[in-house]
């Protein structure tokens, strides 16, 4: 077990240190209109070196004047003692301005997350239990729906109908106009009621995976024999289904809550846009749009190493849940 | 017992024919079959085909073009003509010769200091008061000189003039009675003192000054500075005909408003000529008013109406308004102006309204159709061919290929798709690619990140299928390595080929559409259903035209729902041990 973990990780570090390689000569590609500005501002300033000698001041420290493989390693040095330098586009250090926007991305992803568990296992359930009938076929369409909603679309029509026509919420924003006169409790309420919509996109268009996924393992289980050997000797059709079967479907589940890893810190980037919500979402969607280089490189880095430890994290559970499962 | 009877029973028991035989169906029929009787997938289907009707049948029969602009004519009350009461002096420069403006604020100066000499650019002008705001601007060159002998005047002329006899006559009159100007034959003269001697100077005429306004009555009519001269005088001499140039004119005078008609009389006719009054007309659009339409304003102005109407050219009453404003009148009148239609309801015209460039929204929703649907299947094409030779490769071949395939496979699956879009779209944009070109691109990019899923999957399926008898049959043949991995086990998997397919579809379309609808996609000139909704960004257009981004959310949905419906049914009929 030892073994196939450490082995992982270092396959996750060489997988790591390709896309962080890809990503980054996909972001010098971008025209560095950036460093220039910067340059031309600080020559601007009196008593100032002139606008050449800053560009080349200003592109050694990125270490855009190594060229690609050179600037790359330059980033990787800083990187991996944890600096991944000044944000261009919020003039922060990166890792300062993650910390301040982590935390909501993280409340909005659990509380979806969690909404979601409470929502699609059961369904699932209820619809592998009776399948072919009624509330299967509905739920099916509605996992579906879901999956199929474009996530733009179905915020948009929350917020036409619930803050455009029924002024129940903002259109967009975390904190209401009045939110510094509330009190403590005052404004935790209100950040919360701001946190309604786009918990309520999250989790519609994010729930159709996992209660298909519970679905087709509950079929699976009552197809298995010890479901009909446990029929077979008699017992309560309740019990067949709430203790054998259950316990049985949440073997593949509890392997999802591992690979959710990136969507619970990630940030929704499309969610967070729509109702700029101060996420690591929006604020990564804001620093690549700028070609802000730093933060993005730090951001898909992020998504990346999230996205490699979900899926380690993942293998681990099953192995532990399962014991029919050897690792190897 | 006939012989016919007999055949027939001997027919039955023996031969197989369409009752006898047991019903087998072949696994392709069989497929179809299951597919058909799930209700969902068959639902999927008609979706599908109707949404492949709309976008690309829809798009040659609708009337309109994708990038048709609509436009509309609505009436407009717009400014037509400006009317100021004139406090300023008009200039009329003589023939030949010229007033320059330096010199038009001298005179402006003198007249207000009441002096009757002005110097301008060592230049000097002499100005005559004609009548109320009625100067004429001459300068004055000697003809000759007068000396004084004994009671008896004599005339010097001066070089290259003749002082005539009459003249002479005249002149002396005047330098008896004491004046210091006189007439003869049309000129003004002046007599000048020089110290003890005096000289007769000739009035050359520069220019008048006054702030009458003459207009004429048809477009080719210019008026001169004779007629303008002599019309000026006329009004404040009050008589009625007077002659220039050989042409007789008589005006007509109305002296409450202070304006004049003049008609040339031509033979017996009386035509009209010009108008004169002290307000100034003119068209925001340089075009030509008429006489009557001036006199119709001034009669306006001079009743205090606040609107009247007149005819226009093609004889159609058209209602004038006037804005008062201090001195100055505006008239404004209702014209037709072309408009760009936006955001119009939807109507029989238009079935879904029109957007914000006035284009048609349902002819948009064809064309964006098309976009999205032969990206997602030209995004699906190539993520197959790359995932299905590569997931081939490396699962036919294991060992070091499949290693090294397999960690790309993974690096490739490890990077952030959405924020790897949104660089490269911010990219796109920074370099400022020709829109037909980046749908190319978007496909290109799409694809080149969504291929480690169905090599996968393909490598996964291969490695359970060469371990099979069929694959060691292949081996005992001899047939060669390629044909193996592309004739005998890449078929097989071609039904996981066809589910990934059309579920991807459906994945490919909603990011096309995400990303367009972030202005990262598929850009205007081109439709797309993701960069129509773009418009709800503006929240003016979100609250008030729900036609224009409802509509265009519906297909996307639709069409997605319609791929999973038909992905998820293609799967149970392959797979009728899992039964959905």
């Amino acid at each position: 077990m030892r073994k196939f973990i450490l082995r992982r990780l270092a396959v996750s570090v060489v997988i790591l240190f390709f896309v962080a390689l890809i990503i980054y000569t996909i972001m010098r590609s971008m025209p560095s209109s950036f460093v220039e500005n910067m340059a031309r501002e600080k020559a601007s300033l009196p008593g100032g070196k002139s606008y050449r000698e800053w560009l080349e001041q200003l592109n050694e420290s990125y270490g855009l004047d190594k060229g690609i493989l050179g600037g790359f390693f330059h980033w990787l040095g800083q990187a991996i003692r944890g600096n991944f330098g000044d944000s261009w586009a919020f003039n922060v250090p990166v890792t300062q301005k993650f910390k301040t926007v982590i935390f909501d991305s993280f409340v909005l992803g659990a509380i979806s997350f969690i909404l979601q568990i409470i929502i699609a296992i059961p369904l699932g359930i209820k619809a592998a239990k009776k399948q072919y009938s009624k509330s299967d076929y509905a739920i099916s369409v509605f996992a579906l729906i879901g999956i199929s909603l474009p996530s733009f679309f179905f915020a948009t029509i929350l917020k036409w109908i619930f803050s455009v026509k029924l002024g129940w919420f903002d259109l967009f924003g975390m904190i209401g106009r009045m939110h510094e006169q509330l009190s403590p409790f005052g404004k935790f309420l209100d950040r919360a009621h701001h946190m309604v919509l786009p918990v309520v996109t999250l989790t519609i268009v994010s729930i159709g995976s996992l209660m298909r996924y519970t679905r087709t393992n509950m079929l699976e289980v009552l197809n298995s024999d010890y479901i009909r050997t446990a029929r077979a000797k008699g017992l309560a059709e309740k019990r067949v289904i709430n203790y054998h079967a259950f316990r049985n479907t949440l073997i593949p589940i509890v392997t999802i809550i591992g690979g959710s890893l990136p969507a619970l810190f990630g940030g929704a980037m499309i969610t967070e846009t729509l109702f700029q919500i101060e996420g690591i979402g929006y604020t990564a969607y804001q620093a690549m749009t700028t070609g802000d280089i730093p933060f993005s490189m730090f951001y898909i880095v992020f998504m990346a190493i999230l996205t490699l430890l979900g899926n380690l994290i993942a293998d681990i559970l099953y192995a532990v849940v399962d014991p029919r499962v050897r690792v190897n | 017992m006939t012989k016919n009877d007999k055949n027939e029973n001997i027919s039955t028991s023996q031969v197989l024919d369409e009752e006898q035989r047991v019903r087998v169906l072949s696994p392709g029929m069989l497929v179809t079959k299951r597919f058909f009787r799930n209700r969902l997938a068959v639902i999927g289907l008609v979706i599908l085909v109707s949404m492949f009707l709309f976008s690309f049948v829809g798009g040659l029969l609708t009337p309109y073009g994708e990038t048709q602009v609509f436009k509309i004519y609505e009436s407009i009350e717009k400014d037509y003509a400006g009317v100021a009461i004139n406090n300023e002096f008009q200039y009329m420069d003589a023939e030949g010769e010229s007033f320059p403006s330096i010199g038009r604020a001298q005179l402006v100066l003198a007249i207000n200091n009441g002096e009757t000499t002005f110097t301008s650019r060592d230049l000097d002008y002499s100005l005559i008061k004609e009548g109320e705001d009625f100067y004429r601007i001459v300068q004055f060159q000697d003809v000759a000189t007068v000396v004084n002998l004994k009671g008896v005047n004599r005339f010097t002329p001066v070089d290259g003039e003749t002082f005539s006899k009459e003249l002479e006559l005249v002149a002396t009159e005047a330098l008896l009675a004491g004046e210091d100007s006189f007439e003869f034959e049309e000129v003004y003269y002046s007599i000048i003192s020089r110290g003890r001697n005096k000289a007769i100077s000739r009035a050359q005429d520069i220019s008048i000054a006054t702030k009458k306004i003459f207009n004429t009555y048809s477009e080719d009519v210019v008026l001169d500075y004779d007629f303008c001269y002599a019309a000026e005088k006329a009004m404040n001499e009050k008589t009625l005909t007077f002659e220039v140039k050989g042409v007789e004119y008589e005006m007509e005078l109305d002296e409450a408003s202070s304006k004049a008609i003049f008609y040339k009389i031509d033979g017996n006719n009386r035509i009209e000529y010009s108008l004169a009054s002290n307000i100034n007309i003119n068209s925001i659009e340089k075009e030509f008013l008429s006489i009557d339409y001036r006199e119709a304003v001034l009669n306006a102005i001079y009743n205090g109406e606040a609107s009247f109407s007149m005819a226009d050219k093609d004889g159609i009453d058209v209602n004038y308004r006037l804005v008062r404003n201090n001195e100055q009148y505006t008239i404004r009148k209702h014209t037709e102006t072309e408009l760009i239609n936006v955001y119009e309801s939807p109507s029989k015209k238009h079935p879904l309204g029109t957007d914000g460039n006035g284009m048609d929204i349902l002819t948009r929703l064809m064309y964006g159709g098309r976009i999205s649907l032969i990206i997602g299947f030209v995004v699906v094409i190539i993520e197959i061919l790359i995932g299905v030779i590569l997931g081939g490769l490396a699962g036919y071949f294991g060992g070091w290929v499949d290693n090294i395939i397999m960690r790309t496979v993974d690096v490739v699956y490890c990077i952030p798709s959405l924020p790897l879009y949104i660089i490269l779209g911010s990219i796109m944009d920074f370099l400022r690619i020709d829109p037909q070109y980046r749908i190319f691109l978007l496909m290109i990019i799409l694809a080149l990140l969504g291929w480690p899923g169905i090599a996968r999957m393909v490598r996964g399926q291969i490695l359970s299928l060469r371990e099979q008898e069929f694959m060691i049959a292949t081996e005992a043949l001899g047939i060669s390595v390629r044909r193996r991995i592309f004739k005998h086990l890449v078929p097989n998997v071609i039904p996981q080929l066809t589910v990934i397919g059309s579920m991807n579809l459906g994945g490919i379309i909603l990011t096309e559409a995400t990303l367009s609808y972030l202005g990262l996609g598929v850009k205007f000139p081109y439709a797309s259903w993701g960069n129509i909704i773009n418009a709800v960004n503006n929240i003016y257009v979100m609250t008030n035209f729900w036609f224009v981004w409802i509509p265009a959310g519906l297909l996307i949905l639709i069409t997605v729902l319609g791929f999973n419906f038909v992905g998820d049914g293609l799967r149970d009929a392959f797979d009728p041990k899992m039964k959905r």
